[in-house]
This record gives C-alpha cells, structure tokens and sequence, in this order.
C-alpha cells in the first residue's frame, strides 16, 4: 500500500485499471482486469480460466473464502500480468478494497450512486480515507461511464469462456 | 474438564465441576483414578490435508489498433481544452463482433471497445439531430460488418445510419473511396442526406454524358460517388477499366437485383469492391430466392436457391439487422390500418362480372397453354374495373375517397392517395378540384420531381398528393401528411408497406391513418388474402421467433384466385 506521502501531490492518473470477479454458476470464479486509457479504450485485457473451490476448501474458508480469492488469490497475479501500470485501480466489490495492500496502485471501489448530482455518478471508497477525496475528483472528470466497463469485463468474460469450451471439445 | 494427561492417561473423575466452590475443594481432595485398559483412549493418529487451490490460469491480450472509431479531442493547445470531454448519460451501444471474427483476442478487442455514444460524444463529429438508439447500433452493426444488409423498416433511418458508418469509416480510415448505388430518383435524396449528416464528405453524382461519365468514374478525387441502377450496365465496362478499387459499395433499396439473372444484378455483382452492404426494407418480397440474389452481390455463393428457410434463416442472422417501428420507436405516433370495404356501383358490377366471367372461359379455354402471365393480365383488367368502370367512368372508391378527403381538407391536413397506374391517377385528378391534387408518377420528369415535393410541403392549399406505386414508395420523406389512402393495391405488400412509410417515419406529425380501398367480393379482396400470406412468408425468415410456416405462394394459389384447374408455369413468372 502506498503512503500518503508516496502520492503525488496532483494524483491524475493516466491509465485506469477495471478488476472484478465473476461467480459462475457451476463454472466458478473468474477474475478478469482491464485496462483503459484516459478516454476510455481498452489497453489490455487479462481474465483467469475459472477456479472452482473444492467443498472441503468452501468449509475450511469459510465466508472469508471469497475474500481470499478476490484479494490474494486471483487479484495480484492477475494485476501483475499487466504491461501498463494503472495508475488506479477500480473494482466494483467491497471485498477488492484490500487488494490496495497487495498491489502498488490506489484501489477504489465503485458503486452507482444514487444521487441527484449528474456529476457525481459513482459513490466512491478507498481503502485510506485521505485518498477518497482526491479519487473522487479524478473519476467526476472522468470522460466515461465509470460502471460500465465492468459490462465489458463481464462480456469478455463469457465469451473467453465460451470459446475455451469449444475449443476443449 | 480435562487435563493434559487424559490424552495419555486416564480419565479424571467427572464428579470435579466447574463450580469455584469445589474446584476449591477437588484441589485438596484426594483424585480418583479408574485405570482400566477398557477406558484408555488410544493414541491421536494425525492426517494433514492441505488446500491448495489450483495454479491461477490468466489469459492476456495487449491491444494496439483499434478496429472501432478514432476518438479525438478537440484541436487545442490548452491542457482544459485537451481534457476529454465527461461522459455522456447513457451508454448503449455495444461492439458484437460478426461470426466471421473467428480470432479471441480481435473479439475481445470489439467487445472491449467503449460504447459508440462514448466515442462519439468524445469525438468532434456533431450531428444536426441526436440520433435514435436503434441508429448507433445500426452503424455499430455495419461498421464491423464486409457483407451486411441493413433492412430496417421504412422510416427508421437507413440513409442516416449508411452515411455515419461511412463518415467513421472515413475518420478512422478505412474507407477512401465509396460506391453508392440508388434508383434514379433517390440520387438527389442522398445528396440531401449526405450534406445534412456528413457535410465534410464530398459527393458526386454520376450522370451527364459518357465523356462526362467516363470523367468522373476514373477521377480517384471523389470519396463518395452516387450511380443510379440503370448506369451500372451501360457503365460497368468503364468502372472495370478504370480499375479503381472501392472500398465499399452500397446498394440503396437492393431488391432491385433480387433477380439473379437481370443484367442490373449481374453488373453490381461485378463492381471491384472490398465491402459490400444493401439497404432494403424488404429483402424478401415474393419468395426466399430474393434474399439469395441479395447476398449474391454480398457474398457470392454463400446462400443456394431452393434453401430451406430454417437453414436460411442461420445463415443470414449475422447479416441482417432488421428492426420494426414497433420494436425500437415505442413513441413514434401510431399506424392505423383500415380496409374500407366497398361495393361497386351497379354499372361497376355488372361489367366486372362479365369480365371476369368471360376471362375465366378463356383462360380454361387455353388449356395446357395457361401461364400465371395470362391469369395475371385478368387480374389486373379487374382492378382497373373495380377503380373506374371504362364505360361510364363510375367508382365507388372515387366517392367513397372525395368524401375522406372532405374531412382530410376540412382539418387542413395532407394526404397521399396511392394508386399503380398512371391512368387511374389522371382520372381521379380531375374530379377533386377541391383538394387542388398534385400528380408524381413515371409521366413526371426526374428534374420537376422535386419541385412537386417541395409545393405539396409548403403549399398549404395543396392538400392530396396522387402517387404510382412506381414513383412514389421508396425514399421520400412525407411525414407532414396524417393520411394515407391506397386507392388499389399492389401485388406486393412490401411495395405497399414502403408507400405508407413516405408518411409514418421517424417525424411524423402524428398518427397516419391508411385506407386500402378494397372491392368487396372481388378480385381485390382476393388478392388481399394472398398479401397476407406474404407477410407471413416475411416473418418467417426475418423473424427470431416465429417457425418457418410456408415459403411462398404455390402456383395453385395464384391459379385459385379464379379456381383454374389448368397447369401454368411457375409463380415467379408473375411475381
């Protein structure tokens, strides 16, 4: 996790990174991580093949088993993979929040906001609080819609896995 | 409770509680020990079981070109001007990539680009209206697309959506050199179309002499040419000598070469392109063979005649973006369909009759020698009879339309009276003075054709416009009128769909009302059973839905119109 004072004083990050964990049904999980410029296009793209816990491993975890998974065993890998470094990453579950300790970037999670202010589109929440101010104005300038690029990730999910099926028969 | 020692040795007594009191006590009590080999617990075997998950998979791609829009932002020196502009509201269009895209990483690229309205709304591209939904996904459709049929309803906006693909296309650039193909009074419509939404894209129309022609087919300079149907035979020789590569053809209302043998099909199919698309409202007409001569200029060979119409149906679903009025403009104003029944005057039925009596004595006369060509000609001589007896000149649809008309004028609306022949269209002029009619059919020159749109707009005493089928179905925008009277039909209800569009298309005033003035008891009512069934045969095919139910009219059908009996040669003669 980064230190306060390792962020710069004007924190406007160039790349943006998009992380979430798909639970398919009978399939399991699958990580995918996006990344996207400033206006949006797609950099790169890495998804996992799908891991499905064993029984014995959903009781030995527990409810910390999605955690796990989201947090260590699936973000940091994936994350890693990445050529382009993104300068913030976005995900879309609370569990993700604490990928911020395993990752050298800002984490941020998102979620519709409800709100009247056309501006504000996102609630936001970062694992430091005294980021959530400064990640706040960054995403209200951002130039796109910031939950969509989860539909994206959750599109490119299923059609990696569609294509895996067909080409393992 | 229990001690260390009871793993290894015997139990403590279970007489000591956890009281205080007598945890107090049992401390100086003395212990009781059972020691039998019985009670022995024994010795704790240890299974480790470890739970590791598998190794993490990860697919990765890394993207470079883009195979959607460029985004721009707008030419500035300053660091707020450079800004990208904030997100539009809604985002919805999507990148599906065609199933010919057989490669992951250049599907997952499509399917990760960001929606259309994002592009756009980050672009410095501007449009004079804001496009509807249907229309980005209709560009986000063609522009992925080598071989695509655009065959939206009339109305919904093929024109807008061709030339915004075409102007992405261009920024983007993929595309220098465009060949638009039309029928010959469309030409100035599509110029129309071009200025108002790409009006940095330079057009030309090919037309003027050979030398002229000849000119401006090898001039390289022009991003967008516009040929009429009829050209394409005359000039193919020249295009092909001019050896100039398109890189996207268009044909505007591609019906026009569903006959695979005509020469206008046969010449478009030889046009040097890399992208081939066809814009038509109906690319089914009479039978399933229209669709295949369609995509015989699309992709030559990839449809067979005689197709089943399920296997058909697979083939071309990634092809055609087909969408109604009703399923994407839920507040377009509504369409009501009426069918005035009507009985003809005395001296009308009497000479129908006849007519028709007389006409089926011969046809069952010819015998062997009967073709659908001969039933056709009765058809069509007892039509002209239910509009104008030839005798007396009467008609019951004449009153029955000067009495709509009295309403239509009375509110100080327009309307438009369809009619195929240009006769009928001369005799009805002359009997409603009062509605000061303006005629637009074949008899018509190309060059006036526009100027009678243009008075019928803007003359607020022009109040009935009298089109042919011929003329008048295809292209034109007649929004502003509320009425819309088929005074007969045509054979094909697709022309006939494409008639009532000039009216009930995206503007429109409000609700359109169309009366099909139908003879009751004869043969028109007939013919109305028969365009029903070709309606049918268009859902079938272009419907993700319904199951293939019939795949055309048998000839018996067309035979039964008059209960012949008598063989004829096939229905695709006639139709």
């Amino acid at each position: 996790m980064l230190s306060e004072t390792n962020q710069p004083e004007d924190f406007a990050p160039s790349t943006f990174g998009f992380y979430s964990v798909l639970e398919i049904e009978s399939i399991g999980f699958c990580g995918g991580y996006l990344v996207l410029n400033q206006i949006g296009r797609p950099l790169e793209f890495h998804c996992t093949l799908p891991i499905k816990p064993e029984r014995s491993q959903e009781i030995l975890f527990g409810e910390s088993l999605k955690q796990f998974l989201i947090c260590e065993h699936i973000g940091p890998p994936l994350i890693g993979k990445a050529k382009h470094k993104a300068g913030l990453i976005l995900v879309n579950q609370p569990e993700a929040l604490l990928l911020e300790k395993q990752v050298a970037s800002t984490v941020a999670l998102i979620a519709a906001s409800e709100s009247n202010d056309p501006k504000a589109s996102v609630d936001v929440q970062t694992a430091d609080p005294q980021m959530t101010g400064k990640v706040r104005d960054v995403l209200y300038q951002s130039a796109f819609q910031l939950m969509e690029p989860f539909e994206r990730i959750t599109t490119a999910i299923d059609e990696a896995q569609a294509v895996t099926r067909q080409e393992a028969r | 409770m229990i001690r260390d020692e009871a793993l290894t040795g015997p139990w403590r007594t279970p007489q000591l509680s956890n009281s205080p009191a007598e945890e107090t006590l049992g401390k100086d009590a003395p212990e009781l020990f059972f020691d039998s080999p019985n009670l022995r617990i024994p010795s704790v075997q240890v299974a480790s079981i470890r739970f590791p998950f598998p190794k993490l998979k990860t697919r990765g791609f890394v993207f470079n070109s883009s195979p959607v829009p460029a985004q721009e932002t707008a030419p500035s020196q300053s660091k707020a001007a450079a800004r990208p502009k904030r997100a539009p509201a809604e985002t919805v269009t999507r990148w599906h990539p065609p199933r010919d895209m057989v490669k992951l990483e250049d599907r997952l690229f499509c399917m990760l680009q960001p929606p259309l309205e994002n592009l756009l709304h980050s672009s410095t591209i501007e449009f004079p209206f804001q496009p509807f939904a249907h229309q980005f996904s209709g560009v986000a459709f063609l522009f992925l697309r080598h071989s695509a049929i655009l065959a939206d309803e009339m109305g919904l906006g093929k024109t807008m959506q061709t030339i915004t693909t075409i102007r992405l296309l261009m920024r983007a650039s993929q595309l220098q050199r465009v060949l638009l193909v039309c029928p010959k009074p469309l030409v100035t419509n599509w110029i129309r179309e071009f200025n108002l939404w790409a009006p940095e894209i330079p057009t030309c129309v090919i037309e003027g002499s050979q030398a002229k022609r000849n000119f401006l087919w090898n001039n390289t300079d022009l991003p967008v040419k516009i040929a009429n149907y009829e050209l394409m035979n005359r000039d193919l020789p020249i295009i092909q000598e001019a050896g100039i590569d398109y890189d996207l053809a268009v044909l505007d209302e591609a019906q026009r070469i569903k006959n695979r043998s005509s020469a206008t099909s046969k010449a478009v199919c030889q046009l040097p392109r890399r992208r081939s698309w066809a814009l038509t409202g109906t690319p089914i007409e009479n039978c399933t063979d229209d669709l295949v001569g369609i995509f015989e200029f699309l992709s030559p060979g990839y449809l067979s005649p005689g197709m089943p119409v399920r296997q058909l149906r697979s083939a071309v679903r990634d092809h055609i973006l087909r969408r109604t009025k009703t399923e994407v403009l839920t507040d377009l104003p509504p369409l009501l369909n009426r069918d005035e029944l009507l009985l003809l005057h005395e001296d009308q039925q009497g000479t129908y009759q006849q007519a028709e009596s007389e006409g089926v004595i011969t046809l069952n006369a010819m015998g062997e020698s009967i073709t659908v060509q001969h039933v056709f000609e009765l058809v069509l001589r007892l039509k002209q009879i239910c509009n104008f007896d030839p005798a007396t000149g009467n008609s019951a649809k004449l009153e029955q339309l000067r009495a709509n008309l009295e309403e239509v004028i009375s509110s100080g609306q327009k309307a438009i009276v369809f009619s195929q022949w240009v006769k009928t269209i001369e005799q009805i002029t002359g009997q409603i003075p009062e509605a000061n009619p303006l005629e637009y059919h074949g008899k018509i020159p190309s060059a006036k054709r526009d100027g009678i749109l243009d008075e019928f707009k803007n003359n607020p005493n022009r109040h009935v416009l009298l089109m042919s089928y011929g003329a008048g179905s295809v292209g034109l925008n007649l929004q502003f009128c509320r009425y819309v009277f088929l005074f007969d039909q045509w054979w094909n209800p697709a022309v006939e769909d494409q008639a009532i569009n000039r009216a009930h298309r995206i503007g429109s005033a409000g609700s359109v009302t169309v009366t099909r003035m139908i003879s009751q008891g004869t043969i028109e009512e007939r013919i109305n059973d028969v365009l029903q069934a070709k309606r049918e045969l268009f859902e079938t095919v272009l419907s993700d839905t319904s199951e293939p139910t019939q795949t055309g009219l048998s000839r018996e059908e067309i035979f039964g119109l008059f209960d012949l009996r008598a063989n004829g040669k096939q229905l695709k003669d006639v139709a």
